[in-house]
């Protein structure tokens, strides 16, 4: 037999140089893998580190431009005194603490005055570096730096799991981070363009629900008053009936108090209230046309549920119906600068309260439609 | 198992377009978007067809891509 047959028959290879050499280098990997098992899980935990680092870095990045932009924004329309870089760095580290929830008996009312308080400072911070701008812009400002503030939480909170499951070799945390990346960097890049729309005044996404009522309104209006801080009603007539319009204060960027406003709508106007629409922008899911219109039943309000709890309560005390109407977006053009397919949907909102106002609302009553939304650039 | 790559998310940003009406005789008109507009704001913007000299801002919105249609 030729010499070394059996060797070739163990390793399937011609006896040549090179066969031999990969063959070692094969056998060398396998007793490598026997030995030192969790090897293939080091080579994809330093893989996964490396994308989650470019990430990280990108985010700062989105962190920095829109913490630029912030200043930026503030020096050209507040024109403060001093430098506020370091005023705005401690406002982006500012916090609002929840109330504690093991009692959960008056939490709505608590969360409301914690949330406010912050609020109030917050504006109040921003109006203190803007003394040169107009109130409705210091509002908008104030958008501006939240903005500011969140792309550096988010920030913060990536890079502290990022650091502790390098620290700690955990390929399960790394994993979970890694999971939710897409979704991270999607809001990411939404925020910085949102900073755009806040740092020029442009009307977003969510507004649509105030656009939609003050299209209603506009050239009707028989009155116009303030019910609650930043929120503003509206009285017209359409078809002998009495239609109170509930928004935000525009053209500067507030959310307003709608809930506050319908429940002392109500408590003036007694039981002529036929009917309760709340109008606002609603997420859609993947496949969803944007800018489409859907109606339901109950109160379309976001937020940390205060004015939705106010509208539900007051309407079930009074028994009120509630419409609502959504108009579908995505989560990105909701805070970016209003596209035109949702922009368009606000005429078809009008056609349709005014239909349902025709059909639900008795002649001679009163029903209140309540526009939900940042009025940011719509007055 | 790689999420896409950062540059691929990045988002461009389009600034909106104003879109003016006028009070006299309703032509509406469009130009790029000022820091000063804002919806159902009155400018003192001429009308280019009857030359009046109020123009009402009816909306504010990025214009989105024609889709091409197949023929």
């Amino acid at each position: 037999m030729k010499e070394g047959f059996f060797l070739n028959q163990l390793t399937g290879l011609n006896d040549t140089g090179l066969g031999t050499i990969v063959w070692l280098i094969w056998l060398a990997l396998m007793m490598l893998f026997l030995f030192y098992p969790t090897m293939s899980q080091r080579i994809q935990l330093g893989y996964m580190l490396r994308d989650l680092e470019r990430k990280l870095a990108r985010l700062k990045l989105v962190k920095d431009e829109v913490r630029d932009r912030t200043i930026d924004a503030i020096k050209r329309i507040g024109k403060p005194e001093k430098d506020p870089t370091q005023d705005i760095d401690r406002l982006m580290e500012f916090f609002v603490i929840e109330p504690e929830s093991m009692d959960p008996y008056g939490i709505v009312y608590k969360l409301e005055h914690i949330l406010e308080t912050g609020e109030s400072k917050f504006e109040e911070e921003v109006r203190k570096l803007s003394p040169a701008a107009e109130e409705y812009k210091v509002k908008t400002l104030a958008n501006l730096v939240e903005v500011a503030r969140t792309t550096n939480y988010l920030y913060r909170i990536v890079r502290h799991y990022y650091l502790l499951g390098k620290r700690t070799s955990n390929i399960y945390l790394i994993l979970q981070l890694q999971m939710l990346m897409p979704q991270l960097m999607e809001m990411t890049e939404a925020l910085r363009l949102a900073s755009y729309a806040f740092a020029y005044g442009q009307p977003i996404g969510d507004g649509i629900g105030v656009l939609a009522v003050a299209k209603l309104a506009y050239g009707k209006e028989k009155a116009r008053y303030e019910i609650a801080k930043d929120t503003t009603v509206s009285e017209i007539e359409f078809e002998n009936r009495r239609v109170l319009i509930v928004r935000a204060t525009g053209p500067g960027g507030t959310v307003g108090r709608p809930g506050e406003g319908v429940k002392k709508l109500i408590e003036r106007e007694g039981d002529n209230v036929k009917l309760i629409i709340t109008i606002d922008a609603g997420l859609r899911l993947e496949g969803d046309e944007s800018g489409k219109m859907v109606e339901g039943v109950g109160v379309a309000i976001g937020g940390p549920g205060i004015d939705k709890y106010k509208i539900e309560e007051i309407a079930k005390e009074r028994q009120i119906p509630l419409y609502a109407f959504v108009i579908y977006e995505s989560i990105v053009e909701a805070i970016t600068p209003m596209r035109e397919a949702i922009a368009k949907a606000a005429d078809t909102v009008v056609e349709k309260v005014k239909s349902v106002l025709l059909e639900k609302v008795p002649a001679g009553s009163t029903a209140i439609v309540a526009g939900i939304g940042n009025t940011v650039g719509i007055g | 198992m790689e999420s896409f790559p950062p540059s691929k998310m990045a988002l461009r940003y389009v600034p909106p377009l104003t879109f003016l009406k006028c009070t006299a005789c309703g032509t509406e008109n469009s130009r790029t978007f000022k820091e000063e507009d804002y919806v159902f704001k009155k400018t003192n913007e001429v009308c280019p067809k009857c030359g009046n000299n109020e123009m009402l801002i009816v909306a504010i919105y990025v214009k989105e891509k024609e889709k091409k249609t197949l023929s």
